[in-house]
C-alpha cells in the first residue's frame, strides 16, 4: 500500500482521502500486471469463441480484400473486352510510303528508300505505355507488284541504267510472254518476311530466305498457293518494275528457296500480309524476302512501296490503369507523332481508333465503380457489425471475470490492454487468413494493400470491438455514479438523457438525409485515388441511410409490439402472455442495426439489379425502335417479305438520314430526318410505351396525305395530296419547333436540296435511334424528290418479327449484322463485362449479406439462449411443455427480424430512389436517359420470405440448443448448462 | 433482551459526554443517516432509510437481516460498488460519497477486500490459487518477488499452502472461499467485507471459512464485516448488527466474563439501537406481546424509560408525561 489516506481511523475527520499514484514504474506495473498470463489462460478457456471470432475476422478480411479486387478485375475485364471489340483496327501503326521519284516534282511527303528500309528499327520506338500492352510489333514492307521475266529476260542485278526507255518496256512485255510460256505467273508481288516472323511460318519445302544468294539473286519463299503458279524451290525469275520504262530502272533476279505456310493465317501478325495467304494470291504470288533481299529489290527497282509498323495490341494485357496510361500516351502521340515515328521523315501516324474508344470506356468507369463499391461497402459494413455482435458474446461471457478483476483493483486501461492484446492477435491471424483466402479465391487484381479502405475498417472494428465493450462493462461494474435524492432532480437527469438520445437520433437522420440530398444534387463525381478510385461519400451514404432507418425503427418498434402484445394478452393460454412480454423486452439495438443494414444492402442490390434489367428492356426498345430493325438498301424487299409472315403485326419502311443538314434560312442545323411510310404509326402503337395517339396520328397523316398540323403554332394550310415538285410536308419534334421562326425550310439530303414545309409538331423523338432533332416526312413524297435513293430501314413488330426478319435476310442474302432484334440487343448488353460484372457483384453481395445475417441471428440467439433457458425451465415448472420453447425464441426474434426487414427494405428503397441518379445507372442500361427507379414488390416479398425462413431456422436451433437442458440444474444454477 | 440501551458503539461509554466531537470520529466505518433510493422507471425503492452504523478498528462484525432489509445495499456502498443517495459514509477516512473514479480504484486496491457468496465469483477459474492471490497485488503495482512471498504466506496462514497451485475447479467450496479470503487480504486491506461467505457451504465447511475470517481479524488486524443470513453467526463474531427496513434495529454484543470461580463464559446482550434523532425500534414480538401500536406512553424513571401501551393503567409510582418533562 503506497499511501495512507489522511484522516484515517483515529485521526482528524476528513471529507476525502487521496488516491495514491505511485511512481512511473508502479503505474506501468499496474496497467501491465500479469497481462500475459491472464490473456493466455483466458484465451485457452474461450478458445472456441476466439476461433469463431478469428474466422469471422478472416471472412470479413476476405470480403474486404476480395470485394475491391473483384471490382478492379471487373473493370479490367471490361477494358479488355473494349479493346478486344475494337479488333485489329485499334492497333497503333506508323505508315511509310516510298514512291518513284519525280524530278522537279512536288514533295509528296513520301519516305525515302533508306527510311523505308529502316522501318523495322521503329519497332524499338514504341512508347513504354504502349509496350506494356503490346503483344508484338510487326513490320510489313510491301515492295509492290512486278512483271515476272524468266531469268535472263532482263538486265539482271541492278544493271538497270542500260535498260532504258521504250526498249526496256517492250523487253518487259516480251519477257512476260516468255514467262507465261514457261508456266510462270506474269506478275508477282514482293514483300518482306521479317526475321521475327520466322516462327510464325511453317516451311513446307526448302528453307527460309537468308537474304541475297552468292550469285546476287534475291532469295525468296512463296506461299503454298503460289506453288500452284509454278513457283517452287529453285525457280529463278527476274522481276521488272511495271513502269521501269519511266524510271529507267532495271530488274532484280529472285530465286525461290522455299515454300511456306502460316502457322495461323488469322494471327494478328499477318494483319498486313493477310492477302499473301489467300488462295487468290496464286494469281499474283507474293515473294517473301528477307530484309537484305528487300533492300536489294528496292535498290534495283526503286518503285512504290508501302510499309507498316504495326503495334499489335494484346487485349489481355490491358488493365484499367494501363488503359489510362495508354490513353495519355496516345494523346501525346496524336499531338506529336514523332513519339511513334522517331521523327523519321515521310512516316505518318493515321488517326488511332484506340484512344477515343478507351476514353469512352474510361468515362463509364466511375459509374460502374460506384455501382460496385456500394454493395462491397455494404457487405464489409455488415461483416463489421457481425464482428461486433460476436465480440459482444465474448465480452458477455467474460463479464464476471472483468467485474472480478475490477474488484481486485484492475484499472479500466489494464482491462482494455489485456483485451486489446488478445484482439490484436485475433485480428492479425484473421486478416492474414482472410488475405490468403482472398489470394486463393479472387486471384489477380491489385495487391491486398490496395484494399486498405475496406480492410482498415474491418481491422479497426476487430481491434476495438472487444476492448471497448470490455471497457464499458468494466466501467459499469464500479461506476460510482451518485443518484440525487431529489426525485425531481432524478427526473431532470432522465429528461436530459432522453433529450441527448433524441438529439443524437435526429442528428443521424439529418446526416443521412443530408448525405442523400447532397449526392442527389451533385451526382456522380470522379473517383478518389486513395480509395481505389471509389467515391467514399457515395459508399458511406447507404450505410448512413440504413443507420437512420434503424434509429427510426427503434423509436417506432414499441408501438406495434405493444398493440400486438395487447392482443396476445387476451389470448388463452400462457403463450400469448409470455410472448407479449418477451417481444416487448427483446429489442436490442445492435442486432436490429445489423439485420437492418443487411436487409438494406440486399434490398438495394436487388432493386438496382431489377432497375437495370427493366431499364435495359426499355432501352432495347429505344435503341432498336421495334421488335426487329433491318438496315439494308433492300429494305423495301425485306418489308414485302415479312409483311405477311405469321406473327408480324406491323411493318414500317423508312429512309433515315441521321446527319441531314437543315437549312433554317439564317443558319443550318444538323438534324435527323426520318421519312416513314404509313406503317410507322402502327409500329409506334405496338411499342410497350407508345407515344400519345395525337403524335401517332400526326405522323400517320403525313402518309395519308392529310398532313394537317396537330399543334396550332406552326400549322400551315392542309396540304392535301402534296405536289411532287413542291415542298415536302414535315412534322418536327418540339425541340426543333422551338427554334423555328418559319415554316418553309430545306434539307440537304444525299446531295439534293429538298424544300420542306412544317405542318405540325410532335413530342415523339426516338433519340435512341438518332441524335435528333427530328424531322418526320412521308417516305413516298421524299423518295419522289430524290434520284436513285431507296429506303434503308425496316421496323417489324409482333411475336413473329424476329423469325420473319431472319428468314427474309437469309433469303435476300443480307449480312448478319443487318438484322437487329430488341431481344438480341438486350442480351448483348447484359453480356457486357461491365454490366454483367456489376450485376454479379450485386447478387453476390446479396447472398453474402444473407449469410452474414444468418450469423448475426445465430449470435443473437446464442446471446439470449441462457436467459431463455432459465425462463423456459421456470415456465416448465408451471406446466408449459418443453417443446414449446421455440415460442419464446420466436416471440423475441420475430419482432426484431420483422422490424429489420421493414426498416431495411424501406432503407434499400430509399437508397435506390435517392442515390440511383448518382450511381450513373444509364451506363449499365445503355438507354437514352437515366432509368427510372423500379421498386419491385416481388423483391420485397422475397426478402420477407427469406427472413421468415431465417427465423424458423433460428427457432429450430434454439429448440435444439435447449433440448438437453436439465430442468433442476438450470433452475439451481440460474443459467442454461449448454 | 435484557435491557434497552443507547450506545453509539459498544465500549464507548464516554461518547455521550464528548458531544463536541464528530459522530463516529474514532470509528473506522461510519454510516450516518445513510439513505439509498433506487428508482426503476416510475417505481421508487428506499433500500436504506437513514441507517446509522459505527465499526471500530479491529472489530469483527456481522450484519444480519431479512431479505430486502438493506444489508447487501449497505455492503455495496461500503465496498465502493454503490453510492448512497444521501447521508454520510466514511471508511478509513475515505468519504464514499465524494470519491472520484481514481479514488475508487485506489480504495479497492488499498483499503478494502471482498469475499462474495458464490465461490465462482471470487476466483478467476483459469488461475491457480497462488495466481489468484498474486493478482490484486499485481494490480496494485507490487513487485513480483514481494507479491509471490506475500501470497505464499497468506495461503499458508489459511491452510491452503499445499494446494497453492491448484485451480479453483480442483478445490472444494470451503477451500475456494479460504483462497478468496487470501485474495481479499492480499493488499493488506484495513477492512474485509464478506457477503454471505458461507451461504453455499455446509456448516462444517462454513466454520472453516469463519476461522479464516477470524484469523484475518486476529492475526492480521483487519476489521471484518460479514453480511449473513446465518442465525448462528453471532457465536462467531463479537458484534451482530441487525438491519430491518433499511435501518439498524438491534445489536447483539458478545463478551467474555470470568466469574468469581475463575470460570469464563460468553455473555451475549441484545441492544436496541437508538439513532441520532432519538428514534428507537422495538422488536416486533415485544410490540405484539404488549399490544404496542400507534402510540405508547413513556415514563422516565431514574435509571430507565418505561414504555406502556396507550390506555394501560398507570403504575404505582406517580408517572409524568414525557412531553411535559421534556418541556421543563
Amino acid at each position: 500500500m503506497s499511501a495512507r489516506p489522511v484522516g484515517a481511523a483515529g485521526g482528524a475527520p476528513t471529507t476525502r482521502a487521496r488516491a495514491s499514484r505511485g511512481g512511473r514504474g508502479v503505474r506501468l506495473r499496474r496497467v501491465t500486471a500479469r497481462a500475459g498470463l491472464l490473456v493466455r489462460r483466458r484465451a485457452r478457456r474461450d478458445l472456441g469463441l476466439l476461433a469463431a471470432t478469428t474466422a469471422l475476422v478472416a471472412l470479413a478480411a476476405l470480403l474486404a480484400v476480395a470485394g475491391p479486387r473483384i471490382v478492379a478485375t471487373t473493370l479490367d475485364d471490361a477494358t479488355v473486352q473494349t479493346v478486344r471489340g475494337l479488333g485489329g483496327g485499334a492497333d497503333p501503326v506508323a505508315i511509310a510510303e516510298v514512291r518513284a521519284p519525280v524530278e522537279d516534282g512536288p514533295d509528296t511527303g513520301a519516305a525515302d528508300p533508306a527510311t523505308f528500309l529502316a522501318l523495322p528499327r521503329l519497332a524499338d520506338e514504341v512508347p513504354e505505355e504502349l509496350r506494356a500492352v503490346t503483344a508484338d510489333v510487326v513490320v510489313s514492307l510491301d515492295l509492290g507488284t512486278f512483271a515476272v521475266l524468266p531469268e535472263g529476260g532482263g538486265d539482271a542485278d541492278g544493271d538497270a541504267d542500260e535498260a532504258a526507255g521504250e526498249a526496256a518496256d517492250e523487253a518487259a512485255g516480251e519477257a512476260a510472254e516468255d514467262a507465261a510460256a514457261a508456266g510462270l505467273p506474269d506478275r508477282a508481288a514482293v514483300a518482306l518476311l521479317a526475321e521475327d516472323l520466322a516462327d510464325d511460318v511453317e516451311v513446307v519445302a526448302g528453307r527460309l530466305p537468308a537474304g541475297v544468294a552468292a550469285d546476287g539473286a534475291v532469295e525468296a519463299v512463296v506461299p503454298e498457293a503460289a506453288a500452284d503458279a509454278g513457283l517452287e524451290p529453285g525457280t529463278r525469275l527476274a522481276l521488272a518494275a511495271r513502269r521501269a520504262g519511266e524510271t529507267g530502272r532495271g530488274t532484280a533476279t529472285v530465286v525461290v528457296v522455299g515454300v511456306v505456310r502460316p502457322a495461323d493465317a488469322g494471327a494478328p501478325v499477318w494483319r498486313d500480309l493477310a492477302a499473301a495467304w489467300a488462295p487468290e494470291a496464286a494469281a499474283t504470288p507474293p515473294l517473301l524476302v528477307a530484309e537484305a533481299g528487300a533492300e536489294r529489290v528496292l535498290a534495283v527497282t526503286e518503285v512504290a512501296g508501302f510499309g507498316v509498323v504495326r503495334t499489335i495490341l494484346d487485349p489481355e494485357a490491358f488493365t484499367l490503369a494501363r488503359a489510362r496510361a495508354v490513353v495519355a500516351a496516345l494523346e501525346e502521340v496524336r499531338t506529336d507523332p514523332r513519339l511513334l515515328t522517331a521523327g523519321a521523315a515521310g512516316v505518318r501516324v493515321p488517326p488511332l481508333g484506340l484512344g477515343p474508344a478507351l476514353a469512352a470506356h474510361l468515362e463509364a468507369v466511375p459509374a460502374a465503380r460506384a455501382q460496385m463499391s456500394v454493395p462491397v461497402a455494404g457487405v464489409v459494413g455488415v461483416a463489421a457489425l457481425v464482428l461486433v455482435l460476436v465480440s459482444r458474446l465474448l465480452v458477455r461471457r467474460r463479464a464476471g471475470a472483468i467485474g472480478l478483476e475490477r474488484a481486485r483493483g484492475a484499472s479500466v486501461p489494464s482491462v482494455v490492454l489485456r483485451l486489446g492484446a488478445e484482439a490484436l492477435v485475433v485480428v492479425a491471424l484473421g486478416v492474414a487468413a482472410g488475405v490468403l483466402a482472398a489470394d486463393r479465391l479472387a486471384p489477380g487484381g491489385p495487391a491486398w494493400t490496395a484494399s486498405w479502405w475496406t480492410l482498415a475498417p474491418v481491422a479497426v472494428v476487430g481491434l476495438l470491438a472487444t476492448p471497448l465493450q470490455g471497457a464499458a462493462i468494466a466501467r459499469a461494474a464500479w461506476t460510482g455514479r451518485r443518484e440525487p435524492a431529489n426525485r425531481r432532480e432524478r427526473a431532470r437527469i432522465a429528461r436530459r438523457r432522453d433529450l441527448r438520445r433524441v438529439a443524437a437520433e435526429v442528428g443521424v437522420v439529418l446526416l443521412a438525409a443530408g448525405a442523400g440530398w447532397s449526392l442527389r444534387s451533385r451526382g456522380l463525381v470522379g473517383g478518389v485515388e486513395a480509395t481505389g478510385g471509389g467515391d467514399p461519400f457515395l459508399v458511406v451514404a447507404p450505410l448512413l441511410v440504413a443507420l437512420a432507418a434503424t434509429v427510426v425503427a427503434l423509436r417506432v418498434y414499441p408501438w406495434p409490439v405493444r398493440a400486438a402484445a395487447a392482443v396476445g394478452r387476451r389470448s388463452r393460454g400462457v403463450l400469448g402472455v409470455v410472448g407479449a412480454v418477451r417481444a416487448q423486452r427483446a429489442l436490442a439495438p445492435l442486432p436490429l442495426l445489423e439485420l437492418t443494414v443487411a436487409t438494406s444492402v440486399a434490398a438495394t442490390g436487388l432493386l438496382l439489379v431489377h432497375t437495370v434489367r427493366v431499364g435495359q428492356e426499355a432501352a432495347a426498345w429505344e435503341r432498336v425502335g421495334a421488335e426487329v430493325r433491318v438496315e439494308s438498301p433492300e429494305a423495301a424487299a425485306v418489308a414485302d417479305a415479312v409483311r405477311d409472315a405469321p406473327g408480324v403485326t406491323a411493318v414500317a419502311v423508312a429512309l433515315t438520314a441521321n446527319a441531314a443538314t437543315l437549312d433554317l434560312g439564317a443558319y443550318t442545323l444538323p438534324a435527323s430526318l426520318l421519312a416513314v411510310d404509313a406503317g410507322y404509326a402502327d409500329v409506334l402503337a405496338a411499342l410497350p410505351d407508345p407515344p400519345p395517339a395525337a403524335d401517332r396520328a400526326a405522323l400517320a397523316d403525313l402518309s395519308s396525305g392529310a398532313a394537317a398540323g396537330t399543334d396550332g403554332e406552326l400549322d400551315s394550310e392542309p396540304a392535301g395530296r402534296p405536289d411532287p415538285a413542291g415542298p415536302i410536308p414535315v412534322v418536327v419534334d418540339t425541340a426543333l419547333a422551338a427554334r423555328l421562326d418559319r415554316d418553309d425550310l430545306s434539307v440537304t439530303l444525299r446531295g439534293t436540296i429538298v424544300p420542306l414545309v412544317v405542318v405540325g409538331t410532335t413530342d415523339h423523338a426516338p433519340r435512341g435511334l438518332a441524335p435528333g432533332p427530328f424531322v418526320f416526312a412521308d417516305l413516298g413524297t421524299t423518295l419522289a424528290h430524290l434520284d436513285d435513293v431507296a429506303p434503308d430501314t425496316v421496323w417489324v413488330q409482333g411475336p413473329g418479327a424476329e423469325a420473319a426478319a431472319a428468314d427474309a435476310a437469309a433469303e435476300l442474302g443480307l449480312p448478319a449484322d443487318a438484322v437487329r432484334s430488341r431481344a438480341a440487343w438486350a442480351a448483348e448488353r447484359r453480356a457486357m463485362a461491365l454490366v454483367a460484372g456489376v450485376e454479379r457483384i450485386m447478387l453476390v453481395a446479396t447472398g453474402v449479406v444473407g449469410l452474414l445475417a444468418v450469423l448475426a441471428l445465430g449470435a443473437t440467439v446464442v446471446a439470449g439462449a441462457g436467459e431463455r433457458g432459465r425462463t423456459l425451465s421456470l415456465l416448465r415448472t408451471l406446466g408449459m411443455r418443453a417443446r414449446l420453447g421455440w415460442w419464446l425464441a420466436l416471440a423475441e426474434l420475430a419482432p426484431v427480424v420483422l422490424a429489420a426487414v421493414v426498416a431495411g427494405s424501406v432503407s434499400g428503397a430509399l437508397v435506390v430512389l435517392a442515390l440511383g441518379g448518382a450511381l450513373g445507372l444509364d451506363v449499365l442500361v445503355g438507354g437514352v436517359d437515366v432509368p427510372a427507379m423500379a421498386v419491385s414488390p416481388e423483391i420485397l416479398g422475397g426478402l420477407c420470405a427469406g427472413s421468415v425462413i431465417l427465423l424458423l431456422v433460428a427457432a429450430f436451433v434454439e429448440v435444439a440448443v435447449h433440448r438437453r437442458d436439465r430442468l433442476s440444474e438450470v433452475l439451481r444454477v440460474g443459467e442454461t448448462t449448454t | 433482551m435484557t435491557a434497552t440501551a443507547l450506545p453509539t458503539h459498544p465500549g464507548a461509554e464516554g461518547a455521550a459526554t464528548s458531544a463536541h466531537r464528530e459522530y463516529g470520529s474514532d470509528a473506522l466505518i461510519v454510516c450516518d443517516n445513510l439513505v439509498r433510493i433506487y428508482q426503476v422507471e416510475q417505481i421508487e425503492v428506499q433500500a436504506l432509510q437513514g441507517l446509522d452504523l459505527l465499526v471500530h478498528p479491529g472489530e469483527m462484525v456481522a450484519i444480519v437481516g431479512a431479505s430486502g432489509s438493506g444489508k447487501s445495499t449497505l455492503l455495496n456502498i461500503l465496498s465502493g460498488l454503490d453510492v448512497p443517495t444521501a447521508g454520510r459514509a466514511r471508511v478509513a477516512g475515505w468519504d464514499l460519497l465524494r470519491m472520484t473514479t481514481a479514488d475508487r480504484l485506489a480504495y479497492r486496491r488499498e483499503v478494502v477486500g471482498f469475499v462474495w457468496q458464490q465461490t465462482a465469483r471470487n476466483l478467476l477459474p483459469y488461475l491457480t490459487a497462488l495466481e489468484n492471490v498474486v493478482l490484486p497485488m499485481a494490480f496494485a503495482g507490487m513487485r513480483a518477488r514481494t507479491r509471490r512471498r506475500r501470497a505464499a504466506e497468506l495461503l499458508d496462514m489459511l491452510g491452503m499452502g499445499p494446494k497453492a497451485h491448484r485451480r479453483p475447479a480442483e478445490l472444494s467450496g470451503g477451500e475456494q472461499q479460504r483462497v478468496a479470503v487470501a485474495v481479499a487480504l492480499a493488499n493488506r486491506p484495513q477492512v474485509l467485507f464478506a457477503d454471505e461467505p458461507t451461504g453455499e457451504l455446509d456448516s462444517a465447511t462454513g466454520d472453516e471459512v469463519f476461522a479464516a475470517l477470524r484469523a484475518a481479524n486476529t492475526q492480521l488486524g483487519a476489521t471484518v464485516v460479514v453480511v449473513t443470513h446465518d442465525e448462528g453467526v453471532h457465536t462467531q463474531v463479537q458484534r451482530t448488527v441487525a438491519i430491518r427496513d433499511g435501518r439498524t434495529s438491534s445489536e447483539v454484543v458478545r463478551r467474555t466474563e470470568i466469574d468469581e470461580f475463575g470460570a469464563s463464559s460468553v455473555v451475549a446482550e441484545e441492544y436496541a439501537v437508538l439513532d441520532r434523532a432519538g428514534r428507537l425500534q422495538l422488536p416486533k414480538d415485544y410490540r405484539a406481546a404488549l399490544g404496542l401500536r400507534d402510540r405508547v406512553r413513556l415514563e422516565l424513571e431514574p435509571d430507565h424509560v418505561g414504555v406502556w401501551p396507550d390506555g394501560a393503567p398507570r403504575g404505582g409510582r406517580p408517572g409524568r408525561r414525557h412531553d411535559e418533562r421534556s418541556e421543563r
